[in-house]
């Protein structure tokens, strides 16, 4: 009977560690989510300022309630900065793929036989009606871009209904970079 | 175009009651959520929209990040105008309720 609570006692014990290991992690996880939530042009003055305000929680599950928190905080000051209908609107036209991106430069950075790296520059930007159903029946080759769609989604999702400019640097091989890929959309941005 | 006017609230009451009773410190968001109880989702709403209302002003602490080893904390002071209708929202709030939440 002893044995069994002093083996119950050491492996709730390591449980209790491993869990509290893994709760600075979760805050962070969680505050880069809220982070994401903000206008892009206080995204950098408030993660510098929440991970300060973080590290002055006194403990792993405090730090954990205010990462969460910030979140909610986040959403709100969001839509402080525009009107509900707005966001809403804004987050359907994401979710219902309005919201998509014109590759419309390609500037060559360094060159070898193996590899090619440059900046690709995108517009995300509001398709019309036509362009979305043309985009759904046709689709878009941009299979080049493909190691940067979680980036590009991300910047789809934060400029949903806003137009932007926005330079990747990629390296590519030179069978990926097909030219005709990286010409500018015919489509070009309103 | 005219600054809104920030809603007054609990948390808010709270927010600017805090920075009140200590006026010659800056404040950070934990000190403040510390002193107040109000939780990270309600306080930097506030203060964000205390901010852009003109009522507080925020400025980085004066350490560099590499020698201290963490982030520059943010540090929030009420401005002039924020203290005088700071000032006037306690008053009211007294003349409402009949109880003193405030005194300088």
């Amino acid at each position: 009977m002893g044995i069994v609570r002093m083996v119950e006692a050491i492996v709730a014990r390591l449980l209790a560690e491993e869990i509290k290991g893994f709760l600075p992690l979760l805050s962070k996880k969680a505050l880069n989510r809220a982070v994401r939530w903000l206008p892009t042009e206080v995204q950098a003055r408030y993660r510098e300022q929440w991970t300060a305000d973080l590290l002055d929680m006194p403990g792993a599950i405090s730090g954990l309630i205010f990462s969460v928190g910030l979140i909610r905080g986040a959403i709100r000051m969001r839509l402080n900065e525009e009107t509900l209908a707005a966001f809403v609107k804004r987050r359907l036209l994401w979710k219902a793929g309005f919201i998509d991106f014109d590759v419309v430069g390609w500037e060559r950075l360094t060159e070898e036989p193996e590899r090619v790296t440059g900046t690709c520059t995108l517009v995300v930007r509001r398709l019309s009606i036509k362009e979305w159903l043309q985009r759904r029946r046709h689709g878009k080759d941009h299979s080049f871009l493909n190691p940067m769609i979680p980036a590009i989604q991300r910047l789809q999702e934060r400029h949903a209904g806003e137009p932007g400019k926005f330079g990747f640097e990629m390296e590519l091989t030179p069978v990926e970079l097909n030219p005709t890929q990286v010409n500018p959309d015919e489509s070009q941005p309103q | 175009m005219a600054i809104k006017e920030p809603r007054i609230t609990g948390p808010t009451l709270k927010i600017i009651g805090q920075l009140l009773s200590e006026p010659s410190k800056n404040l950070s968001g934990a000190d403040i959520a510390k002193a107040t109880g109000i939780s990270s989702g309600t306080l930097y709403p506030v203060l964000f929209r205390l901010e852009k209302a003109g009522w507080l002003e925020s400025e980085w602490e004066s350490v560099n990040p590499s020698e201290v080893g963490r982030p520059r904390r943010r540090l929030y002071h009420l401005t002039a105008t924020g203290t005088r209708k700071t000032r006037a929202v306690f008053n009211e709030f007294v003349a409402q309720t009949g109880r003193l939440v405030w005194e300088s």
